[in-house]
């Protein structure tokens, strides 16, 4: 922990780019194909609710990350076998994070620069910004949200003047009844809502604990409209067909947009305005896995571990899946249900009730 | 003139309180006249500009007098009034005699009616005030010298501002003496509250700083820093109010200012309104003001002379051609040659007409292009007037016109660089209008080798860095980042000055409100009714 | 700390020297306007690409020579699949291909025909480099590689001719819509709806026509017009609507934004024109006796710009007169494409797609075997025009002739 203070505004910022991130350009709820906005709204109101898991266990421990409040109700050793898993997750999200930023650039705009090369840069940028702290993080954040907010009002009107959209697409609506929504509200529950337990890792850091929930609550419906509007909109304007064939259905939907031939290839344009969002998720789960490291081995200044973990983020995202192909299933199959579901639900369930139980016990 | 020497006074308190040196004794002057003038000689190398008249006292008996200054420093008028009047008027010989007083208690009480005077027997003290430009008088057999300000000599007029032009507002500018740059601020503020405090900086060049602020208004813990850090400079030498500046600043490694400068009084008052804090340094028209924030630096005073509305969109266009200046060439060749696609067709087109021939790629021919109007600009800077319009026809016709017709660059390039070139002319600072020059080629760079991408990565380290900024505590982008919704009215747009009603949130901590309610005019009601 | 920005920039430094991958010169780049795919007797793809000589498009004073060579060139490359015919036009072409800034995509009648278009499209939409906008046309009774290789006077690069006389006739006239790779990989995609395509077709002589010489007639010999709408079935081209029929088409479609009704009047041969400024279609569906029902519901208004009829126009009962006749142009209109539609079995108009919106549950048993059900089922009609106003005039001209014989 470094010593620094963020305000609610800052954390509601921070909760809005990080939901956003890369959730608004690989869409998870498109599975659900017509339907996929109810599976994103399902996933929203599981992610909500299951906030309030994280931010009872933070106001138990409003001093402690989660790597500090599981020793405390775990004991010694599983608190800390906990807490190394959580370290590895943050990474592990971090490293495929970047890996989605990379593939999106790659296939997108540089078809001919390698991977390995965009993905650097990228990392090198983030650490950049954390050797600041998160403080910076936190005020780069909020100029990067007026941009990203001036951007999208500026986008969502060319959408609406192009004329591309057509609400009958959605129709009719629980076309194959609730299983395809079902079956997809895992997936979006986990990616990017159940996502939120990072910020276990940086409430601590808040001027004032009750802002927590003040902050994250309408962070999080914003952000869920926002990507809700967003699925809307793929589906609107390519035909749920194309939207759900395609990697990046954002990309797709935006770079039809041709407005008298002078705004037309936005999407572009876009592709660096996602970049804010993909930027904060990795520098996020990068802080915390930088924060939890110097918790867990006692590195008094997390900032030298900054270098040599932005190499092993940047080695283990070109080696973390063989193609595009493989990095996608991973994240379908084997993150949500062996990794994402545990780590978001499991452990802070176990740990809730533990604590729960533990102030009973213990006498005041 | 009084304030000033009130202030001379605090501010010797102010060096006996806060700078007590125990290991220099102090040296006290002799009693004799000829050895005290003999160690002045001495001491200051018998400079020709070094002024000894001695003077007979008394017929019968004479006491021998001396008046030590350094000619060019003092006005003559009143250093020669203060001698007329305090030795040559009457016999101080005589007088002494008649009311049995001791003479320096005559001479001295003369010359207290003329002017302000000070008691020196401190040597040391003594060489300076000689350097400050003061009459010193030294009797015969007394270790005592009286001295009186008489500074002057010469000094600029107070003419109109060269830097920061307006179209409507006062056309005073500061001038190199801080007697009258304190006097011009006081004319403003016509306040108790007005604070001026004085010191030293400098070991060689004791130059005077003035810390000017409102008391009641400014933020305790930012002045407190400021003193603070004005203390902990320990140097030979300051010349202008940069040097400063570069002492005092909180980040020394970033391109953009942390302290806001000027020269105008009406800026400077402005900024003490809401709680700021001026440094004036002697010897140079601009004034230091802290702390400065980011958009501070777009603001002109005359925003607040004319209409707001037109105010609010001159700023926002200082905003909009700054952010130009910085992005323009990086982005003409992150779209040339990483995303054409983005270009309408018949743009494209010409410009892919307009470039065949040219042997450079994008990025070459606008680095050279701008290297070369850097050097145009700086060499039309620091020439002779007569001799900068060659430059620029130079400039303008032979790099521009013939490389285009030569085909050596397109023009679109030199549409583009001179664009830029323009846009970087109308931010009202100067010192904030350098920075783009530099982090252009930056960004440049980073176009050239991955487009867009690589001027959104610029871009991002670009934030970051200024987020990180602090002057004097207090974050360089507020309101932006961190944000403060209620001190927009004064930043990219100007809210009319009836609801300009409290000061900015983190500059100014107490006494926030600024005026009353109900400013706003309207019409009486009455009018047309009786 | 400082060690660790020296560090980061010693590593921003070093990546940044490694760049330029995707970076391409403006000179190094030759953009196609149009492509156009057909098909060689012995099952290649023979693609044709119409490429940009900037320098001779604009006027600008850097280059010299404009008006001596052609605006564009059009090359031509046989392969197995379009993606390698791409690379392999670099042994003809000096520069790589940006397909950033193509406006038209022309295939082949041959092409459309014979092989399915799900195979033809996976390349537009698949590569990065298109375009979705790129307007999908098809060579009607000729090669797309002929029409590609038209000059044309007005405008100097022949594929936005093509794209502009598109965009504009759709707008004004109506019969043929303009479709790009988008709203064809959409409707492919779909199970629900039939492609249509508008066709452009080449008058006169095609060698005449390569020449800029022509370029120098008033009349131009040889030319592209558009002309027709092309049916497919399953991605194949199956016929041709034309005029009427595939503005009755475009109709149901709703995708009429003006045009102009033309009404031969009782008494003489003459006619009355009005022009639709506005219209809307809905298409709803309903089921009776597990059957669907469609109902198309059009609306239409607008001025009365010719009449060379011996009306009273200022007659209110003789615009309602009007009103009910212009709007059985439009029905007779929309049924005769209705019916060719059924009897070909193609659902051009979506109304699988209606059926499914409103009653999904039905939809699925019907599925399997729509095309039959589509030719059989019952399509109600109404229309309603309304005519505005009447122009500058009130009588006509000829009315005034007829009164002064009397």
């Amino acid at each position: 922990m470094e010593k620094a203070k963020i305000n609610g505004w800052q954390l509601f910022v921070l909760i809005i780019l990080f939901e956003l991130g890369t959730a608004i350009v690989i869409n998870p709820g498109l599975s659900a194909e017509k339907d996929a906005w109810l599976a994103v709204l399902f996933g929203l109101i599981i992610g909500v609710i299951f906030f309030l898991v994280y931010y009872v266990l933070y106001r138990f421990y409003p001093e402690c990350t989660l790597i500090g409040y599981s020793k405390e109700i775990l004991g010694k050793y599983a608190g800390f076998m906990a807490g190394v898993l959580y370290f590895i997750y943050f990474l592990y999200i971090g490293v495929r994070d970047l890996r989605d930023f990379g593939e999106l650039l790659t296939a997108s705009t540089y078809n001919y620069t390698p991977l390995f090369i965009i993905n650097a840069i990228m990392i090198l940028t983030v650490a950049f910004v954390l050797h600041y702290g998160i403080e910076v993080l936190a005020r780069t954040g909020e100029i990067f949200f007026l941009l990203l907010i001036l951007v999208g009002a500026i986008g969502t009107t060319m959408v609406f003047v192009s004329g591309e959209m057509d609400f009958s697409q959605l129709l009719p609506v629980l076309e194959n009844g609730w299983g395809p929504v079902l079956s997809t509200v895992p997936l979006t529950y986990t990616f990017p809502f159940g996502e939120m337990i990072v910020f276990t890792m940086l409430l601590p850091y808040l001027n004032r604990p009750q802002l927590g929930i003040r902050a994250a609550w309408p962070a999080m419906g914003l952000s869920g409209m926002l990507l809700i509007w967003v699925v809307i909109m793929d589906i609107t304007i390519l035909g749920v067909y194309i939207a759900a064939r395609s990697t990046f259905p954002m990309l797709a939907a935006i770079g039809l947009v041709d407005i008298t031939g002078l705004f037309q290839r936005l999407d572009v344009a876009v592709v660096m305005t996602l970049m804010i969002g993909g930027f904060f998720k990795i520098a996020i789960f990068f802080y915390a896995a930088l924060i939890s490291a110097a918790e867990l081995f006692k590195v008094p200044n997390y900032k030298k571990l900054i270098i040599p973990f932005s190499i092993v983020i940047l080695i283990s995202s070109m080696a973390v899946a063989s193609s595009s192909v493989d990095h996608n299933s991973e994240g379908l199959d084997m993150v949500t249900y062996y990794i994402s579901l545990p780590v978001q639900m499991g452990i802070p369930i176990i740990l809730l009730i533990t604590a729960l139980i533990r102030r009973r016990l213990s006498p005041r | 003139m009084n304030f000033w020497d009130r202030c001379r006074n605090k501010l010797k308190k102010l060096n006996r309180t806060e700078n007590p040196s125990p290991e220099k004794e102090v040296k006290v002057l002799e009693k004799k006249l000829e050895e005290n003038l003999i160690k002045i000689k001495d001491e200051l190398g018998d400079s020709s500009d070094l002024v000894i008249r001695y003077f007979e006292l008394g017929t019968e008996s004479p006491a021998a007098a001396a008046v030590v200054y350094i000619s060019g420093l003092v006005d003559d008028k009143k250093a020669n009034k203060f001698i007329e009047e305090s030795l040559k008027v009457e016999d101080p010989l005589k007088e002494a005699a008649y009311s049995q007083k001791d003479m320096f208690d005559i001479v001295r009480d003369r010359a207290l009616s003329i002017n302000n005077i000070v008691m020196v027997s401190d040597w040391n003290k003594l060489l300076l005030t000689i350097l400050n430009g003061e009459t010193v008088i030294l009797l015969d057999g007394y270790n005592e010298a009286i001295t009186a300000n008489t500074k002057g000599g010469q000094t600029r007029e107070i003419t109109e501002p060269s830097t920061q032009l307006v179209i409507r507002g006062p056309k005073v500018a500061f001038t190199e003496s801080i007697g009258t740059n304190v006097a011009l601020i006081r004319r403003y503020i016509k306040s108790p509250n007005l604070r001026v405090e004085t010191q030293q900086v400098g070991s060689i060049t004791k130059t005077d700083t003035a810390l000017v602020y409102i008391k009641g208004t400014v933020n305790e813990k930012v002045l407190r820093e400021v003193k603070k850090r004005l203390n902990k400079i320990e140097v030979e030498d300051i010349i202008e109010s940069g040097n400063i500046e570069e002492y005092i600043q909180d980040n020394a490694f970033t391109p953009f200012p942390t302290i806001y400068n000027s020269e105008r009084p009406d800026a400077v008052v402005g900024n003490l309104l809401e709680g700021r804090i001026a440094v004036i340094v002697d010897g140079t028209p601009f004034v230091l003001v802290v702390p400065a924030l980011f958009i501070q630096f777009f603001q002109s005073p005359s925003d607040y002379y004319q209409n707001y509305l037109i105010g609010s969109f001159l700023r926002m266009l200082r905003i909009i051609s700054y952010i130009i200046s910085i992005l323009t060439p990086s982005l003409y060749i992150a779209l040339t040659t990483f995303h054409p696609q983005m270009i309408p067709t018949s743009l494209l087109i010409s410009l892919a007409a307009q470039h065949e021939g040219v042997p450079f790629p994008v990025i070459v021919e606008v680095l050279i292009m701008e290297f070369t109007f850097e050097i145009i600009r700086e060499a039309g800077l620091r020439m002779p007037r007569a001799v900068g319009q060659a430059v620029s026809i130079v400039g303008a016709l032979v790099l521009g016109q013939a490389a285009v017709q030569a085909g050596i660059v397109s023009p679109t390039t030199i549409i583009v660089v001179a664009f830029t070139g323009i846009a970087s002319f109308a931010t009202p600072s100067y010192n904030i209008a350098v920075a783009p020059r530099l982090l252009r080629f930056l960004m440049m760079i980073l176009a050239g080798g991955f487009g867009l991408y690589g001027v959104f990565v610029a871009l991002f380290i670009l934030i970051a860095h200024l987020t990180s900024l602090r002057s004097f505590g207090i974050p360089y982008l507020s309101p932006f980042a961190p944000f403060i919704p209620a001190d927009f009215k004064d930043t990219i747009i100007r809210r009319p000055l009836w609801s300009l009603d409290s000061r900015p949130r983190l500059v100014s901590q107490q006494n926030n409100k600024r005026q009353a309610r109900g400013n706003k005019p309207s019409p009486s009601d009455n009018h047309n009714g009786n | 700390m400082r060690r660790g920005i020296s560090v980061f920039f010693v590593l921003f430094g070093l990546t940044i020297l490694t760049g330029c991958w995707d970076h391409n010169e403006l000179e190094e780049v030759a953009l196609v306007m149009g492509m156009g795919i057909d098909k060689t007797e012995d099952d290649l793809y023979k693609v044709s690409f119409q490429i940009v000589n900037p320098g001779q498009v604009t006027g600008g004073q850097m280059t010299g020579d404009t008006g001596e060579g052609t605006s564009v060139t059009t090359y031509t490359e046989t392969g197995k699949n379009i993606f390698e015919t791409t690379r392999k036009i670099s042994t003809q072409v000096p520069r790589n291909l940006s397909f950033s800034h193509m406006v038209v995509l022309v295939l082949g009648e041959e092409l459309a025909r014979e092989e399915s278009l799900f195979e033809v499209m996976d390349f537009t939409e698949r590569y990065y480099g298109f375009r979705p906008t790129a307007l999908v046309l098809l060579a009607r009774e000729s090669q797309a590689n002929s029409i590609l290789s038209i000059l044309n006077p007005m405008e100097r690069i022949p594929a936005m001719k093509i794209e502009e006389t598109s965009q504009k006739t759709t707008e004004v006239w109506g019969e043929t819509p303009s479709r790009n790779i988008k709203d064809v990989v959409q409707t492919l995609s779909s199970d629900t709806k039939s492609l249509s395509l508008s066709g452009v077709s080449l008058v006169g002589n095609m060698n005449e026509g390569q020449k800029e010489d022509k370029n120098k007639e008033a009349v131009p010999e040889s030319y592209v017009e558009l002309s027709g709408v092309g049916m497919f079935k399953e991605g194949k081209l199956q016929g041709w609507l034309d005029d009427k029929e595939a503005r009755g088409m475009a109709w149901v479609q709703d995708e009429i934004k003006r045009t102009v009704l033309t009404f031969k009047c009782d008494e003489n041969e003459e006619y009355i024109a009005a022009e639709v400024r506005y219209s809307t279609t809905k298409l709803s569906a309903s089921i009776h006796d597990g059957k669907p029902e469609i109902t198309v519901d059009i609306r239409g208004e607008g001025p009365i710009e010719e009449a060379a009829c011996p009306m009273d126009l200022t007659d209110p009962e003789i615009i309602y007169q009007l009103n009910e006749d212009f709007g059985s142009e439009i029905e007779q209109e929309v049924i005769q494409a209705v019916k060719i539609a059924q009897e070909q079995e193609i659902d051009l108009f979506g109304f699988g797609e209606t059926v499914n919106q409103s009653h999904p549950e039905e939809w699925k048993s019907m599925r399997e075997n729509w095309d039959e059900t589509f030719s059989e089922m019952d399509v109600n009609v109404n229309t309603k025009f309304f005519i505005r106003k009447t122009g500058l005039r009130t009588k006509p001209l000829i009315l005034q002739k007829s009164n002064n014989e009397n």
